[in-house]
């Protein structure tokens, strides 16, 4: 088995309202260091590429549905660098954001806890806009 | 809001075999605590059981293709609150993510040592998912 790490956000706002933001992969930039993206129909109904620091990545995101699950995938250099599994659970009024992201085995250990630490400074970065 | 705490555990099986099994209610008395032979469906969907805590109900997720296993026990009537429970694959094994809500009028002792029960009622079932089917 790869090795996996959960990082968890309470985000002090409906899950309905976090979703509705979440679930629309033109705000990914919004809230993470990739540049605006563009939908890339011909790989697949759901995949967006986008410009970031390290070259362009193909997003996959997960369709709409009723559990507020948003697992996506990235791939550059057609591999696939990251798998990760969200799932926003209401907490009364708020949002508890989970995240899982599985090391893929093109990924070294440094690699992957630079990539924990980034998702860690985004998903407060999210936070702060999804509360503010 | 509530204060919660996440955990996620790595089950050495495939993700498939995993979820097969917890997406069952009538396996959840393997491996929570609930009294021998007292765990029953009800009418509505819901499950019933006694516990160390008195008779509760159970509710649990439908079936769904992301691996979303929530289960909530409530007193009848009373307040549902789910214990959100999911599994993703992992490679050859599966990856099983909890939360655990603060219940009302718990304090943080009482919150940590609940956290502690459920970590021990989850290693039970790493233990038991990863025994079963072993040649």
């Amino acid at each position: 088995m790869l090795k996996a790490r959960t990082l968890t956000v309470q985000i002090a706002r409906p899950v309905k309202e976090v979703y509705a933001y979440l679930v629309d992969p033109a705000n990914l930039a919004g809230w993470t260091t990739v540049e605006r993206g563009r939908p890339v129909p011909e790989a697949g109904p759901l995949v967006w590429a986008f410009d970031g620091p390290r070259g362009t990545v193909l997003v996959h995101f997960t369709p709409a549905n009723p559990f507020f699950v948003l697992d996506y995938s990235l791939h550059a250099g057609g591999q696939l660098t990251q798998a990760a599994h969200v799932r926003l659970i209401p907490n009364g009024a708020g949002t508890v954001l989970t995240h899982t992201s599985v090391q893929q085995p093109v990924v070294s250990d440094a690699a992957f806890a630079s990539e924990e630490e980034w998702m860690w400074s985004d998903l407060l970065v999210l936070k702060s806009l999804m509360e503010a | 809001m509530r204060r919660s705490q996440s955990f996620s555990i790595s089950i050495g099986r495939p993700y498939d075999e995993v979820y097969g099994y917890l997406s069952k209610p009538l396996n959840y008395q393997n491996w929570a605590a609930v009294e021998p032979g007292s765990f029953k469906p009800l009418d509505d969907g819901d499950w019933q059981a006694e516990t160390p805590f008195g008779f509760r109900h159970f509710r649990f997720s439908p079936p769904n293709r992301h691996g979303v296993l929530d289960h909530a026990i409530f007193v009848p009537g009373g307040e549902i609150l789910y214990t959100p429970m999911r599994v993703v694959p992992n490679d050859e094994g599966t990856e099983l993510i909890f939360t655990f809500f603060r219940r009302d009028g718990m304090d943080d002792a009482q919150f940590a040592s609940a956290v502690e029960w459920i970590m021990t009622d989850f290693l039970a079932l790493k233990s038991l998912l990863e025994a079963r089917n072993r040649a």
